[in-house]
Formats: structure tokens, sequence, C-alpha cells
């Protein structure tokens, strides 16, 4: 050990005796530290695959790292640009991971640019944990987003992950923290790959792993997946992988849970937002009776076919880059015409209106309680309506009352330009502000809405 | 933002350049030195959350203002002004950290419903409140002088000690702010308290955790005694590695950037009675408790009874203080009732010392870990069934916990060699401590660096 220290030059006989403790401290310390990095490399696993170096551009930012996500500070708190990215945007993508990988938001805009002959920029805000309406609202909101096109997929848990209710709680520093702390750890393991394992304690065992894990890239323009890398498969993303069988079609399900009005008619109005959906089609989703469902509820969706899909995963659920290329040109095909439609009439959600409507009644109610009764048991409502300019200007052929985008019976008095809507008792059974919609039954093009109270 | 981040000991390490280099340039250096590790401070604080954050500067800038009035020139207005600060932030404190569970005691005793009254708890209010009564006291009682209000900030705020202790007195740190560390800079030391600090949490703190959580939470279930043992003895290994490593990586850090701070464990499980193990647990808060509470109250100076209901009444306030719930209250209980008994036994003759002492050590250890259960446990049911599940002798199997204790022994038995250390230290020549100290601080450093857990927050962050 003397001659060790002697050698390191470390030593001087001149020295005091607290320094030559230090100098001892010191080289024990770099001597048991080099030894125990020489054994555990020694006992390292060896990696079946190499960390992908080089090939990724440069503009890429991590996205999902082990088990952590950054995606859900980012596009929450808006952080380091993102916000103004956001609000630059024409047009938001929003869903969950089936959309994240599911969508090529630069591939898109390129089409739709193409297509229309007008620059429309198009960002993805996918992100995984199952988070669907209820994060995105929250997305929408905190970043104080308006005017724009959102596409959002169906595809959804209904509630909000416990990941997305942790990140809700925090604020612009810690969540910044958060998603540096992050990368900071992917890149010491970066770092130590080839060199030293991880050791870690899961599921009662004590495991020796390769430092690398899963991670997710995604550039930095479109937000788009560049690449979806594990430890022991690789590459999943952008390799091709053998697909799974379809199911039995009575195995199928339809999806769009309730929290997807979240993002309904009328709250899409208040914030000045074009609001269609879609599903992002995999295997085991039923994509007619998606449609269905979201024409019960009223709302406009974007048909996408599944033919030829190819996905990454086992079950298959997430696309991969042939699979995502495929869907992107799909959906910019549903995208195109309604957004020429919205060059014709200047904007999708704001064609001009032939009437106003000039009273209502009632207003409201209290919880159960009916209102001009049928003898059926269902309520009357009745809406007034008076031209607008100009006078001559023809109404819609067809007019529909619509309560938070469920269609009502409805019947027009041409003459006296009266509606008049016939509510079953179930939807004033409970008590909350409700959306009434005057909506042309052609193009679903909303032409009024109101607000019924239920106490 | 956990102290065990990654990003943080990065940081931390640029930190303490910084803070060498700012040193080196003497007082003006120093002077920002300490500007910027109260904007640290302070951000970390923000960090926990905006409204903890403004609670914190308003509760220290009005005792600030207060304390100006305090002092030994007019001992009947410091009286009074100390009075209104304490009833203050005592008030305080009671409103962020009690008031849902005093409606909710209050609602079960009489059955009158309560509105629900849960402001949040501001992050370390229960730390710094004890800060700044013990700075009111020791100026009023002149045993400092009154600080500036940058160190008066520097103080309070400094974020090593600042959201889980240790609990610093004024007299303790403020002879060494605005002045040049010198000796008080260990680097050495530094590090190695920080690395070992480190190395208790990440390894065994957390990961003892990960593995007993589902026992407390109901997800699994315990059969025998030895199994109800063998979790309760498993969290006090939890919580030691967890508090003390967080203790040590403060002290390091503070050392690392040209602070002293006083320890706050000295290998507690080698206690062989209750008043040794709160001179080994927590110190610093059992010193401000004795200090400023058993001895305000009369301490043992008005005779037997009123010793004993000191004792009670400081140990259940000090269970209080970890957190708003009766089995925080029973926990004080527990340790409060344990030091009355001892105070009634006698003193042993001196030819069954070694006796008394080894069977000390067993009964009050054991004491102890009864009294964590309550500590840890949600509610006072699970507490109970706990103890039952203790002290009721068969059930299914002799240790079925065997398998899954024998899987995080390795983690276990760290904060029992950190116990034992001292005893270890006391047979090793002297000449090779330091090489055994920087031998085990380097295989750490690697294992550390190496070591992948689910973050857990610090426990007595919550407190």
């Amino acid at each position: 050990m003397q001659r060790l220290r002697l050698w390191i030059g470390l030593t001087s006989t001149a020295q005091t005796p607290s320094r030559r403790r230090a100098v001892t401290v010191l080289s024990s310390f770099i001597v048991a530290a080099g030894l125990t990095a020489g054994l555990f490399h020694v006992l390292r696993p060896v990696s079946p695959s190499v960390w992908p170096e080089g090939s990724a551009p440069s503009d890429l930012y991590l996205s999902a790292y082990r088990h952590d996500h950054t995606d859900h500070p980012l596009f929450l708190f808006g952080l380091f640009g993102l916000k103004e990215k956001i609000r630059e945007a024409d047009i938001l993508l929003t869903g969950t991971s089936h959309l994240e990988f599911g969508v090529d938001a630069g591939q898109l805009s390129a089409l739709l640019q193409a297509a229309l002959g007008r620059p429309i920029k198009v960002l993805n805000l996918g992100r995984g944990y199952g988070d669907g309406a209820v994060l995105t609202r929250m997305i929408l909101e905190s970043n104080d987003i308006h005017d724009k096109i959102i596409v959002s997929d169906l595809y959804d848990l209904g509630i909000l992950s416990d990941y997305s209710k942790l990140v809700a709680t925090w604020n612009r520093v810690l969540a910044s923290w958060k998603v540096l702390n992050i990368r900071s750890i992917y890149q010491k393991d970066r770092l130590l790959f080839g060199i030293l394992p991880a050791i870690s304690y899961t599921d009662g065992r004590l495991r020796l792993d390769d430092p690398s894990q899963s991670f997710v890239l995604r550039d930095e323009q479109g937000l788009d997946v560049y690449n979806f890398w594990s430890f022991e498969s690789g590459e999943l993303f952008r390799a091709a992988h053998p697909q799974a069988d379809p199911l039995p079609t009575d195995q199928l399900k339809h999806y769009g849970p309730e929290s997807t009005l979240l993002m309904g008619p009328h709250w899409c109005r208040e914030h000045r937002l074009r609001c269609l959906f879609t599903l992002i089609p995999f295997p085991a989703a039923d994509l007619a009776a998606t449609a269905a469902w979201a024409g019960t509820r009223g709302l406009p969706y974007l048909d996408l076919s599944a033919e030829a899909l190819t996905y990454f995963d086992t079950p298959p659920s997430h696309l991969d880059l042939a699979g995502r290329e495929l869907l992107t040109r799909r959906l910019a095909a549903q995208l195109i015409p309604q957004l020429s439609a919205d060059a014709v009439t200047g904007e999708g959600q704001h064609s001009p209106a032939s009437f106003t409507v000039s009273a209502f009644g009632p207003h409201e109610t209290a919880t159960g309680q009916g209102f001009s009764v049928q003898p059926g048991g269902a309520s009357t409502l009745w809406i007034a309506l008076a031209r607008g300019e100009p006078a001559t200007a023809p109404l819609p052929v067809g007019i529909v009352v619509t309560w938070d985008g469920r269609d009502l019976p409805t019947a027009f008095d041409e003459k006296a330009l009266v509606l008049t809507t016939t509510i079953s008792p179930d939807l004033y059974a409970t008590p909350g502000h409700h959306d009434l919609a005057v909506v042309d039954a052609e193009s679903r093009t909303d032409l009024a809405h109101l607000d019924f109270l239920v106490r | 933002m956990n102290y065990t981040d990654c990003l943080f000991v990065t940081l931390f390490a640029l930190l303490v350049c910084i803070s060498w280099s700012l040193d080196w340039l003497g007082r003006p250096g120093i002077w920002l030195k300490e500007f910027v590790l109260i904007a640290i401070s302070w951000i970390i604080i923000y960090s926990w959350g905006g409204f903890g954050f403004i609670v914190f500067v308003a509760i220290v800038s009005t005792n600030y203002l207060i304390s100006l009035g305090v002092g030994r020139d007019c001992l009947r207005r410091s009286r009074a002004l100390i009075a209104l600060a304490v009833t203050l932030d005592i008030g305080l404190l009671a409103l962020f950290k009690y008031s849902g569970f005093l409606t909710d005691t209050i609602t079960a005793l009489t059955g009158i419903p309560l509105p629900p009254m849960a402001f949040g708890i501001p992050i370390a209010i229960s730390f710094y409140t004890l800060h700044i009564i013990s700075y009111l006291i020791d100026l009023h009682k002149g045993s400092i002088t009154r600080l500036n209000i940058k160190n008066y900030i520097f103080y309070l705020s400094f974020f090593p000690h600042l959201i889980a202790g240790p609990i610093v007195r004024a007299w303790q740190l403020s002879p060494q702010i605005g002045k040049s560390p010198g000796r008080r800079r260990k680097i050495i030391g530094g590090m190695n308290y920080f690395i070992i600090g480190y190395s208790l949490k990440t390894l065994a703190g957390d990961n003892i955790g990960m593995a007993i959580d589902p026992y407390w939470q109901g997800g699994a279930t315990l059969q025998s005694a030895a199994d109800h043992w063998a979790i309760a003895l498993l969290y006090y290994g939890q919580i030691y590695s967890d508090f003390a490593g967080y203790s040590l990586m403060a002290i390091g850090m503070a050392m690392l950037l040209g602070y002293k701070f006083p320890a706050n464990f000295r290998s507690p499980m080698i206690a062989f009675s209750l008043q040794n193990f709160w001179r080994r647990w927590h110190i610093t808060l059992s010193r401000w408790l004795r200090d400023y509470l058993y001895i305000t109250l009369g301490g043992n100076r008005q005779g037997v009874w009123q010793t004993r209901r000191n004792l009670l009444v400081t140990m259940l306030l000090g269970g209080l203080w970890h957190g708003a719930n009766w089995t925080f209250v029973i926990w004080g209980g527990m340790h409060g009732l344990g030091l009355v008994i001892e105070r009634c036994l006698p003193k042993p003759p001196p030819w069954c010392r070694l006796w008394v002492i080894l069977s000390g050590w067993i009964l009050v250890q054991a004491w102890v870990m009864m009294a964590w259960v309550f500590f840890r446990s949600p509610t006072l049911e699970t507490a109970t069934g706990f103890i039952h599940g203790m002290v009721r002798f068969g059930g299914a199997g002799a240790f079925d916990l065997a398998a899954p204790v024998a899987l995080i022994l390795p983690f276990a038995i760290l904060p029992i060699l950190h116990n034992t250390a001292p005893l270890v230290i006391r047979v090793v020549p002297r000449r090779y401590l330091g090489t055994l100290h920087g031998a085990l601080a380097g295989s750490l450093f690697v294992v550390d660096i190496m070591m992948h857990t689910a973050t857990q927050p610090f426990i007595y962050f919550k407190f």
C-alpha cells in the first residue's frame, strides 16, 4: 500500500498527520472503487444488442426511459419552449401511445400542405399510460390553446393515470427538474453501458442487468416517435416484426369512454377549438361500432381503415414505422376534405348562420322535475328562431336539437320558426349544466348553443 | 426534488466546486456564496409547492421582525414578543398540520360533522418552526447575538438541513455564517458522509421499503408472530437507513460547503435503555425537546411525579410533532411511558451490570420495534392488529417470510452494520482506520452508481 501510494505520488514524508490520513483515505477510496468496478465489470451480463449510436438525428428528445415518461410534464406545463410550439401548430393530434406511435405529424403536415397549397403545422401530443380526453383537456387548458383543430384518438382508459395525477400536483420548477433528472439518468446509463451493470431489486429478486433499458426518442419538430428501443429486443419501432393473427369478430370491442365528452361540443366551442375524433386502428378494436358510438354522441368522426397495418408489439396495439406511414396517409385523406370545406366557408366551426335563437324555454328545471310533460312522460322544450342576415337566405334543410351531443326528437314549424323537442326524464335526472345545440342535420354543423340548467 | 436524484448529485458536485472558488475570494466571495446558497434553497422550497414557499417567506419575515424586539435589554417586552411569536408559529403549524386531525377527532368523539379542513402541510414547516422558536428563546436568554436579515434567512433556509433536519440551533450555525470555512471544510469527510448516507438511503432504505410496504398496506398478509417481528425489524432498518442516511447526507453536504452540522444518530440499535436510545436517535430533536419543552415544563426540578409528568408530556408532544394521527401520539406515549418506568427502576449492583445491559438491550429494542408499529401504521386498527400478531404465538408456519427476508438481507444488513460500526472501529488498529474508511466509501460509491431503485421520498420529508 505504501509503495502504491508513493507510485501515485500522493505521499510525502513531510506531510502532516491529517494530510497523511486524507491521502490514505483517498488512495484506498480509489483502489477500492477500481477493484469493485472491475469485479462488477466481470460479472455484468453480456449485452445482446448495441446502443443505437450515430444513426439517430441530433434533434431528438428523450420521451420515456425505463418506467419514467417526460411527455406528461412537458406537455402539461409546456416546458422548454413546447408551449409556444403547441400554440403555433394548426392541428394538434391528441391521445394515448396508440396515437403517439400511430401518426406521423411531419408526414401529415407535408401531405396536407401539398393538397391544400398552404403551410399547415401538425404536432403529435400522443403520450403513454393510456391517458385520453381527461389529460388532453388539461393540456389544452393549461397551455391556453384556442383556434386549433384537434384530432383526438378515442382509445382512452377513461380515467387519469396515477402518473398523470402525480404530475398534475407539480409546479413548473419541479416538472422541469423531473424531466432533466430522467435525462440525466439516461446519460449516466449510457456512460456505463458496456462497462458496469445496473443493480436493481425487483419483484423480490436481486438483478444484475445491462444499464440500458427501454427508451423512446421523439423528434423535436412534430414530436413524432423516432425510435423505441429495448435492451432485450433492440429496435422495436423501426424494425419489421411478425404479425399476430386477427381476433374473431365477436371478441372485438368498441372504444369511446364517456370521458370523451369532456371534449364535447360545448367545451370545444368555449375554447374555440374544432374537435375531430377517430380511432387509431388496432386488431382488438371494432371500428364500425366505435364509429357508430361516435355518431350517437354527435362527435365528428374520421373513419380510418385497419387494412394492411402492421404493429411492433404483442398483443398488437402500437403501429410500427411502416404501419404509421400507411395510417398517416389515410388520416390525411380524411382531413383534406374537412380542411378544404373550411377554406370555402371560412372557418369550420363558424359558418354564418341564416338565423339566430331569439328565445327558448324553459331555461332550467329542478332535478327530476318535468316541464310541459307530454302523455308519454317526456318533457317539451321550445326554441324560437329569428331570421338573420340576409333575411331571404334559405334555412337549413333539416334541423335537429342535441342534448350534450345526443340527438333529440325535433319538430320544426317553419312558418312560426319554432323548434320543439322532447326530452326524456333520464336526461334531467342529474343536476348540472347541459349543452343544447341547434345543429344542421345534414352537415352536422353547430348553428347555435344554449345552456340548460338542471338544479 | 430528492437529494438522491442523479441530477441533484451532479449539480451538487458543481455547486461544491463553485463554493470552493468563492471561498478562495475571501469575505466578498463567502458573502456571494451564501446568497447563492439561499437562492438555491428557495428554489428547492418552491419546487415543493408555491404555497409552501409563500408560507415560509411569510413566517420567516414575520418572526424576524418580532425578533428585533427580543433581547436582554427589556425582558418583559422580550417575553411578551416571544409568547406572541410562539403562539403564532405553533398556531400556524397546528392549522396546517393538525386541523384535519382535530376535526376528525371531534367528529369521531361527538358525532358532530365538521367541515373538512385540509390545507396541506407546507414543506418543512415542522422543522423550521423549531428552528425559529429556538432562535427566539436563545436570543432572549442571551446565548446568541442577533443575526442580520441575510444571516437569519441563511440559518433558516440552508437546504441541507431545511427539509428534514438535523435541527441545527442558531448558536451552532450562526458563528459559521459569513466566515471562511478553514478547517471546517473537510472534503474527504464530507464525501464519506455523503456516500455512506446515500448508500443507506438508496441501497437499504428504498429497497427494504419496496419489499415490506405491501404488508403495511394490506396487500400481503402475515401469518406467524415471527413474520410480524421480521417486518417490524425490517421497518426499524428502513426508517433508520432512510433518516440516518438523510442526516449523514446533510452533514456531508454541509461539510463540503464549509459548514459543520451536529450529529443526529449514534447507533441507536445498540441502545440498552430508552434514555440511552434517545441520546442516539434523532439527537437534535431530543435535545430540542429537552431544552425548550421538558425544561420549560419544569424538568426534574419539581419532584418525582412532576418529572414523570413532564417526561410523558414531552414525549407525547414529540410524537404528535411527527404527524397528525393518534398512532404518532401512542408512539410518543410508549416512549414516554418507557422512560418513566426506567426512572422508577433501581440502579443495578455492579456484579450483574452486564446481564442488565444485555437484557435491557433486548427489552428496549423490542419495545422500540413495537412502538415503530404505531409510527408506521396508517390507522390505529392496523397498528393494534399488528401488535396482536406480534404477541400471538403460533400461526401458520413458524416463519413464512424466511425466503423473502433472505432476499432482502443484503440490504437489511446495512443498517445493522452501520449501527455496530463503532464497536468494530474499537477493535481495528487506528493506523488502518483511514484505509478501511476509504475502501468502504470507494466500494459503496461504485455500487451507488450502479444501483437502480424507484426513488422513494425521504420518510421525514412528510413531517
